[in-house]
């Protein structure tokens, strides 16, 4: 059983690099030229960090900073003064919590969709031959070329079409299952053994049961890398569930949060507290997500950049 | 190649009937093409099928209720001299993209060589960092930076102020609209790009550039002669979804301007997004086959120039 082909696969890269390090520091006596490059860089990477975290500190300090203090004194940060005014605000005057609720159901469906339908859609390609196989292949790799946002105009009809629009099922249907999803599952079920097949065909598995009792207990790490990214790129989903959905009541986080900046034009400014607040509390699942599965995200980030 | 699914037919049953003989011709089995169903659907139902009304819908006139109304090409021509809005949108995104995917593409292969440099300490901590405003959803980047970016109460004027610059309209003022934009964009995929950019460097081996110090190549050469056209690849990868991203911005503009101000920051993909909202449905339809030639030609000629160079070096 190869429960971490995957795993393996993964890491080869920071593996490589730890390597790379190794040799590379043996070989290099430290001159004063590569000492000034070694601090140019620091500098570089040092002002890198500055600014891209600044923004992001700013955001987070300002959502328990009080309102009038963030208007006032923008640059200033008290901690006697840290409130959750801003926060409860959110939850008094928005339906961010229903938007949460909303987003649960989305993106729980459209991941648990994609895991089945791409997983088996992966097996199919990595592990038969059958006629049209490259016929599919190759339209699944031009489907994976087109740019989302040509998509929008004719998504829009059909769902209109089917009498979809505003309702769940609308935004949920046309991301059930993607070429890039089962690309990355035959990419990983390619790596079972075929032994391990085939012994479970000699004792009877069906098609389908060496699926479920084969393949899918050994592609764990695989599938939940492309829950992950299934889930980021559904949770942060703006343009489709905005063009679908028309009730308040349906709207998912990220259309909670649009809302409360466009919906309040006039009183904008008496509102930056709390569409701050609402801001960080919709960024904390994919932050955390983030951190804590940090390998699979780059291993994504590399896979996508096969496909071009 | 020997799959388990030539196992499989071997002791199915039913051979040499019509329908066995079906099977055989198809590869031996069915379970690949019912394990494919779901996405035969989805091609077919939100792929194939909505790009081929919305190709017809194009010729037709029709705001969403009752029978279209065929109009021939007077969409296309429609959008094609609508210089105010659709040329200027395709201008706007044409200015960002000079903004944003060349500084973003060579400033992500900057930070991934040095981050990548044998003797720096903490890379993880950079690479996690550089990587993180890529997780953070469009919409809470775009309705914090018009707070950010406020010409009398924001943050960065507030902190320009602090160092002796004068405030500057950054969402008010024509000029200022499209290089905010530009800088938001850059702080978004600066280091999304390191992380692909990164990958490709752990590829190049380390003899090539202890071979250039052993013929007395310094850092900077090694990077020219070395790194960038081992690269050339993955560099003109992120040059093309740079360009494809650039010309699909819409979140930002739609959250932050409405693409204000004086559609400065009308881009391709507001406008389209506009003539939706307004229920121009084929007169959208056509926008999107015309942004979808935009796109292809210049990801095409970039493709062009980047095996064009690619040889002029070899």
């Amino acid at each position: 059983m190869k429960p971490r082909a995957e795993l393996v696969s993964a890491e080869v890269p920071s593996a490589r690099a730890m390597m790379a390090t190794t040799a590379r520091s043996r070989v290099r006596a430290p001159r004063l030229g590569s000492t000034l490059l070694l601090l140019a860089g620091y500098v570089v990477l040092l002002a890198g960090l500055a600014i891209t975290v600044a923004p992001l500190l700013w955001m987070l300090l300002a959502s328990v900073k009080p309102h009038s203090q963030i208007i006032a004194n923008p640059l200033a940060f008290d901690l006697r003064q840290v409130t959750l005014e801003n926060v409860t605000r959110v939850f008094e005057k928005t339906t961010l919590l229903r938007g949460f609720l909303n987003s649960a159901l989305i993106s729980g469906s459209h991941v648990a969709a994609e895991l089945f339908f791409c997983s088996l859609g992966g097996f199919a390609l990595a592990k038969y031959e059958f006629r049209g196989k490259d016929v599919i292949f190759r339209i699944m790799l031009a489907t994976m070329m087109i740019p989302g946002l040509v998509m929008i105009v004719p998504l829009f009809l059909v769902i209109a079409r089917l009498g979809l629009l505003n309702t769940y099922v609308g935004v949920i249907l046309p991301g059930v299952v993607g070429a890039f999803g089962i690309f990355w599952m035959r990419q990983i079920i390619a790596d079972v053994p075929n032994e391990l097949l085939d012994a479970a065909r000699i004792d009877g598995c069906g098609d389908f049961q060496i699926y479920r009792r084969i393949v899918v207990p050994v592609i764990v790490p695989g599938l939940t890398a492309l829950g992950i990214f299934t889930f980021m790129g559904s949770y942060n989903n703006f343009l489709w569930p905005l063009i679908v959905l028309r009730s308040e009541s349906m709207y998912t986080v990220q259309l909670v949060v649009a809302n409360m900046s466009t919906a309040t034009n006039t009183a904008w400014f008496d509102f930056w507290g709390m569409i701050i607040a609402g801001s960080t509390l919709a960024s904390l699942p994919v932050v955390l997500l983030f951190l804590f599965f940090q390998r699979f995200f780059i291993s994504g980030i590399l896979a996508g950049s096969i496909k071009g | 190649m020997s799959t388990h699914g030539a196992a499989a037919a071997a002791q199915r049953p039913g051979r040499g009937t019509w329908i066995g003989r079906f099977r055989a011709w198809l590869g031996g089995s069915y379970a690949p093409y019912i394990f494919l169903l779901s996405w035969f659907l989805a091609f077919a139902a939100f792929m194939a099928y909505p790009i081929g009304y919305a190709l017809w819908l194009s010729f037709y006139s029709w705001r969403g209720v009752g029978p279209p109304e065929p109009v021939g090409l007077e969409n296309y021509v429609y959008v094609l001299t609508d210089v105010s809005t659709f040329w200027l949108s395709i201008g706007n995104s044409a200015y960002l993209w000079a903004a944003i995917v060349p500084a973003q593409t060579f400033g992500g292969l900057i930070l991934a060589v040095v981050v990548n440099g044998a003797r720096l300490r903490g890379r993880g901590l950079f690479r996690t960092t550089f990587f993180l405003p890529g997780v953070i959803s469009l919409v809470v980047i775009g309705v914090v930076a018009r707070i950010m970016f406020e010409r009398s109460n924001g943050v960065v004027n507030a902190f320009l102020e602090a160092v002796g610059i004068s405030p500057i309209g950054w969402l008010e003022d024509t000029d200022w609209s499209k290089p905010t934009f530009a800088l938001i964009s850059l702080w978004r995929y600066t280091g999304y790009t390191m992380v692909l950019m990164l990958a490709g460097l752990q590829n190049i081996s380390i003899e090539l550039y202890e071979a250039a110090r052993v013929d007395g190549a310094g850092t900077v050469r090694s990077f020219v002669h070395i790194t960038v056209p081992l690269m050339r690849r993955i560099i003109l990868f992120c040059l093309i979804i740079g360009t494809i991203g650039c010309f699909q911005m819409f979140a930002e503009p739609y959250l932050i301007t409405q693409g204000g101000p004086q559609n400065s920051s009308l881009t391709a993909g507001l406008y389209l997004f506009n003539q939706m909202g307004n229920a121009r449905l084929g007169r959208a339809s056509a926008t999107t086959f015309l942004l979808l030639a935009v796109m292809l030609a210049v990801s095409l000629l970039m493709l062009r120039v980047g095996r064009d160079t690619s040889e002029a070096k070899s």
